[in-house]
């Protein structure tokens, strides 16, 4: 319940995000002193939780109802602006969740990432989409599978170049299994709460 | 060799595609098996710690560790078993064996640094009274383990010299020990067994300490009467050999180093491949079915993990699909596979499993057990 509270606190603050966006823009100030501008580069690393929320279809076999803990995750990312407040790039990301058996969950995405900034000086958010393929370990076995991330975040000008501040993202597994395996098949979700920093050059 | 761009584009993307399908294993679902994932909470005793041995009287489990902790067979809780006249639960076990019904046998010393024997005893009413047996025909040696077979107790102990230590098998005659025709060996006697009418032990040679081990497995015909074997085909001399049971048949089953399991039906050896190359360990035959005749053989095995292949006549691993004893592959991942197996035991009575395995550093237990019940294995739960 408490992991359910807190996915739904996080999806209404992501939702309420192109609103502030919105009321920023309706005021006419200047954004950003021009970092979100065509040309500009960015450079994030971000950290943070990582909580499984479910894993879909349910398995008849399942006797635990939470067999994924909260883990931790991180991320590299770089972002080229190919218009103004529009950015293109790419992100690596790690995460590890400890299973109800005592193993370790490795999910590993690379990904393109389409992004959108806005802000006032000295807050700027971005909301962005990944889609790539993800590899996921356990136990010495995995599979490399598609994957998906949406979500957002609003950081703070600490110096004209760095900017701090925080994120929630949505992640989107379907672990895809073929021909006698399909019954395999799972879509696994997980909710990233995390901090970071954000390069502009 | 001149290469466009187009070319290195098409080499690479292969390449990728090579990588991504090389990390992929179809047969395994990652979330499924995380959904199937069950909590383990057993005896803190057991954890990350080594079992090696396991027992059975008429009412209780028997677990060796440094002690010996037993708990009764339908929902005990395993506590330390006093030993001796005086109820001592402060010793170390040096041996442990037991008929499976009736009579347990224990050999103790002081503490894991002390050689001294405080003394071997037996008891027939679940440690309640213990019988002293007399250890002088053992004389000075040191008591590595005890063994239980066809009724008579074995104990293998060494003597030490500043030069070397030798390794000797004795058994109990019904008043003293006895030596059962092997002394001076230069390595311990590792399991007794006995199989169509006669008396088996493993062993290995060596000419010394830095030379390779060749498995050496004696029979004897005799109380006393122990030789290495020489019939065709034995593993003595040509394998190391790991260890051995019997089965329902009465033949003696061989486990190699080299992953061949032997069989000696009473006249001749006969060789499986079970994994080649692969160190096979401790073995037990268990009906599939309980009170059936359609058996399966649990062999310990060291790949590149630990655990144990079931056998037919083919090996599976312990979570394959078709797995015997497991209802899912994450019970079996989860409890058995990262941990080296000292051994295995099948109750017949309550139609359950026991095994033992080295749990150091794994943050997991070292005693599980799995039942038989409502029409199908129950799967490996920690004690």
């Amino acid at each position: 319940m408490k992991r359910t509270l807190v996915a739904f606190g996080a999806l209404l603050l992501l939702a309420g995000l192109p609103l502030f966006a919105q009321a920023q823009e309706d005021s006419g100030l200047d954004y950003f002193g021009g970092l979100h501008k065509k040309g500009g580069q960015i450079i994030s690393l971000t950290t943070g939780a990582e909580i499984p929320l479910f894993i879909l279809p349910a398995d008849a076999e399942a006797t635990e109802s939470t067999p994924l803990g909260i883990g931790a995750s991180f991320s590299l990312g770089y972002q080229y602006f190919i218009a103004n407040r529009l950015a293109i790039g790419g992100s690596l990301c790690g995460a590890f969740n400890t299973t109800i058996g005592g193993r370790t969950l490795f999910i590993a995405p690379v990904s393109a990432k389409l992004a959108y900034w806005w802000g006032r000086q000295p807050i700027e958010g971005v909301a962005s989409l990944d889609l790539g393929a993800s590899v996921l370990r356990l136990s010495g076995d995995g599979m490399i599978t598609p994957f998906a991330k949406l979500g957002g975040g609003a950081f703070y000008q600490l110096s004209e170049a760095w900017s701090l501040g925080g994120m929630v993202y949505g992640w989107f597994i379907p672990e895809i299994h073929l021909g006698t395996q399909t019954d395999l098949t799972r879509y696994g979700t997980f909710l990233e709460i995390s901090i970071g920093a954000v390069y502009h050059f | 060799m001149n290469l466009n761009r187009r070319t290195i584009a098409a080499f690479a993307l292969i390449a990728a595609a090579a990588l991504a399908l090389a990390g992929c294993n179809n047969t395994f679902g990652v979330f499924h098996e995380i959904q199937t994932e069950k909590a383990q909470v057993g005896t803190d005793q057991f954890k990350n710690t080594t079992v090696k041995a396991l027992g059975e009287d008429s009412e209780n489990y028997y677990a060796v560790m440094a002690k010996v902790f037993y708990r009764a067979k339908l929902d005990g809780t395993w506590t330390v078993l006093p030993i001796g006249a005086a109820q001592d639960t402060d010793y170390y076990c040096a041996g442990f064996a037991s008929d499976n019904s009736s009579t347990i046998y224990a050999a103790v010393t002081e503490s894991a640094g002390s050689i001294a024997l405080k003394g071997i005893y037996s008891s027939s009413n679940q440690g309640a009274t213990w019988n002293s047996l007399d250890i002088t025909g053992l004389g000075s040696s040191i008591v590595d383990s005890l063994f239980l077979a066809n009724g008579t107790l074995f104990v293998a102990a060494h003597t030490e010299t500043e030069a070397a230590s030798t390794y000797a098998l004795s058994y109990w005659d019904g008043s003293n020990f006895v030596s059962a025709g092997l002394s001076n060996l230069n390595r311990p006697i590792s399991a007794v067994a006995y199989a169509k009418s006669s008396y088996w032990a493993i062993g290995s040679d060596a000419e010394d300490a830095d030379d390779d081990h060749v498995g050496r497995l004696y029979k004897g015909a005799a109380l006393g009467s122990f030789a290495a074997d020489s019939a065709a085909s034995t593993p003595s001399g040509a394998e190391v050999i790991d260890n051995f049971t019997v089965n329902a048949a009465g033949n003696l089953l061989v486990t190699t180093s080299d992953g061949d399991l032997y069989t000696w039906n009473g006249s001749d050896w006969s060789t499986a491949v079970v994994d080649a190359n692969i160190k096979l360990g401790a073995l037990v035959q268990v009906p599939k079915v309980p009170s059936g005749t359609d058996y399966c053989l649990i062999i310990a095995k060291h790949d590149t993990t630990y655990g144990y292949y079931e056998y037919e006549s083919t090996k599976r691993s312990g979570n394959a699909t078709g797995a015997v004893f497991v209802p899912t592959s994450s019970n079996y991942t989860t409890a058995i596979y990262e941990k080296p197996v000292q051994a295995i035991y099948f109750s017949d009575d309550e139609d359950t499993l026991l095994i033992a395995m080295a749990a150091q550093g794994t943050d997991g237990y070292a005693l599980y057990s799995n039942t038989y019940a409502d029409g199908a294995w129950g799967g490996w739960t920690a004690e």
